[in-house]
C-alpha cells in the first residue's frame, strides 16, 4: 500500500473478471483418482507450479492403462485439486473458452473448463520449447 | 466517487467514530454519502447512527444476501438514513459471511462458473449503480482481517487508517502494511492510503517519536485528534455523530470540542484533496 490515490474500482469495466477467479486452477499436488496399489501416480506432483520432478510420458501411459483414466476415477472435477488464483489477460481467458468448445466438438461430450485449463498447463510442462517460443514473442530474451 | 475503508489492525482506536464522523463531514460538505457497516459488534456504526433495528431480524434482507445472489429485495431497500447519511446497516448474518461466500463459491465451481468471494461487495455496489448515486462511499469493516475486510478493500481500493501513537499503534500500521501488501497481490490491485490519523494524541514525547517514525516510513499525518472521551461517550450514549451531540446535547459549547468538529471537517477535506490529485 502507498500514500495517495489508487485506481477507481467503479471506473468503467475494470478488468474485474480477468484475474484470480475460480476456474483458473493451476495444478497442485495432483494424484489421480483414489489411492490404488498402482506403483506410480499420473502427472507430476508439483507444489504449486514449481519445477516438477522428472516423469516420462511412458510412466504416465503405463499407469493409466492399469487403472481407470483420471476423469473416470474421480468423484468430482475438483477432487484432488487445489484452487489457485492465476492472473490472465482477457484474450487468453477467452481463448480457454474457445478451447473448451473445440474439445467438446472433438469428443462429442461435455468437457470441463478446469480439465482443459490443467491439460494446457500439463502440455506446456511437457513441451517447454513451445513455452519458450511464446515467451520469446512476449519479449523475453532481449538482453 | 470517493471511496475508502476505515481500518486499523488494532481495536479500540476509534475506527467507527472516525468513519461515522467523516461520513457526516462529507454530508456537511454537500455530498451524497453512503456508509456501509460490515461490523457485527454491538458497538458498530449501525448502533452509533441508530439504524440497527433489523440486526437480528432473520426475515430482513441483508447485504450478505445480495453478495451471495440471494437477495430478498432491492439494494436501495437495504438503506436507512440517519443525519443525512445513507447507511447499509450491519446484520448478524455477516458473522457467517465467510461460510456463506465460500459455499456459494463452491456451488459456482460445480457449475464451472468463476466466482470470487472477495469481489462480491464491489459487484453488488456496481450493479446497484452506487457510483452514480453517491459522491462518497465509506466502509466500516470489523477489526478482524477476514473476508469482509477483503471485500471492503477490493470495493474501495483506498484506506483511512486511525492510529494511536504508541508502540502497539505503530506496529499495527506496519502490520497493516504487510496485510494489505498480501491482499494487493492476491486480488491484483493497488491500495492507496488517503490518511493515517493519529488519535488520542496528548503531546507526549514518546508519542511524537512514533509520529516521527511514521513520517520517516512515508506516511503523512496531517490531522491529529486528541483524547475526547467525554464527547465520544456522549455520542455512543445518545447514538449520534459528534456534530449532532454538540448541537443537541451540550448545554454550552466547549471550545476544544468545536475544535474536534473542525478537525473532522478538515480531515474530510484533506482526503478529498488527496484523491483529486491523481497519483
Amino acid at each position: 500500500m502507498k500514500q495517495g490515490s489508487a485506481d477507481d474500482p467503479f471506473a468503467d469495466e475494470a478488468p474485474d473478471e480477468a484475474a484470480g477467479d475460480a476456474e483458473t486452477d493451476a495444478d497442485s499436488g495432483l494424484t489421480d483418482g483414489p489411492a490404488t496399489e498402482s506403483d506410480s501416480t499420473d502427472g507430476p506432483a508439483t507444489d504449486s507450479g514449481l519445477a516438477s520432478p522428472e516423469t516420462s510420458p511412458a510412466d504416465t501411459l503405463s499407469s493409466q492403462s492399469r487403472s481407470l483414466p483420471y476423469i473416470h476415477s474421480r468423484d468430482g472435477v475438483k477432487d484432488g485439486r487445489t484452487q489457485r488464483p492465476v492472473f490472465l489477460r482477457d484474450h487468453i481467458e477467452a481463448g480457454i473458452d474457445d478451447l473448451v468448445t473445440q474439445m467438446e466438438a472433438e469428443f462429442g461430450e461435455d468437457v470441463y473448463k478446469t480439465d482443459v485449463t490443467e491439460a494446457a498447463m500439463a502440455i506446456a510442462e511437457e513441451r517447454p520449447e513451445l513455452v519458450r517460443e511464446k515467451l520469446d514473442e512476449w519479449g523475453y530474451g532481449w538482453s | 466517487m470517493l471511496a475508502y475503508t476505515v481500518y486499523s489492525e488494532a481495536g479500540g482506536v476509534g475506527k467507527t467514530t472516525l468513519a461515522t464522523n467523516l461520513a457526516k463531514a462529507e454530508v456537511r460538505a454537500g455530498r451524497r454519502v453512503l456508509a456501509i457497516d460490515l461490523d457485527t459488534q454491538e458497538a458498530s456504526m449501525s448502533h452509533l447512527l441508530d439504524v440497527a433495528e433489523d440486526r437480528n431480524n432473520d426475515q430482513a434482507d441483508s447485504l450478505l444476501r445480495h453478495m451471495i445472489d440471494r437477495p430478498r429485495g432491492e439494494f436501495a431497500d437495504l438503506i436507512k438514513t440517519s443525519e443525512g447519511i445513507d447507511v447499509v446497516p450491519a446484520h448478524n448474518i455477516l458473522e457467517y459471511a465467510s461460510k456463506h461466500l465460500r459455499r456459494r463459491e463452491e456451488e459456482a465451481a460445480d457449475f464451472g462458473e468463476s466466482w470470487n468471494p472477495n469481489k462480491q461487495l464491489l459487484r453488488v455496489l456496481r450493479e446497484a449503480g452506487v457510483h452514480e448515486t453517491y459522491d462518497t462511499l465509506i466502509i466500516d469493516p470489523p477489526a478482524s482481517a477476514d473476508i469482509k475486510l477483503h471485500n471492503a478493500i477490493h470495493a474501495t481500493r483506498h484506506l483511512v487508517i486511525p492510529f494511536e501513537p504508541s508502540g502497539k499503534g505503530y506496529e499495527s500500521v506496519q502490520g497493516l502494511d504487510q496485510l494489505v501488501g498480501g491482499l494487493e497481490e492476491s486480488l491484483g490491485i493497488e491500495v492507496g492510503v488517503l490518511a493515517v490519523v493519529p488519535n488520542r494524541y496528548k503531546g507526549m514525547n514518546d508519542q511524537d517519536r512514533f509520529l516521527e517514525q511514521l513520517t520517516a516510513d512515508g506516511w503523512e499525518t496531517q490531522v491529529r485528534f486528541r483524547e475526547r472521551s467525554s464527547l465520544l461517550e456522549g455520542c455512543w450514549a445518545e447514538q449520534c455523530t459528534a456534530y449532532r451531540y454538540i448541537e443537541t446535547h451540550r448545554d454550552r459549547e466547549r471550545e476544544h470540542e468545536l475544535e474536534t468538529l473542525e478537525k473532522f471537517d478538515a480531515l474530510a477535506d484533506r482526503i478529498r484533496e488527496e484523491t483529486a490529485v491523481k497519483a
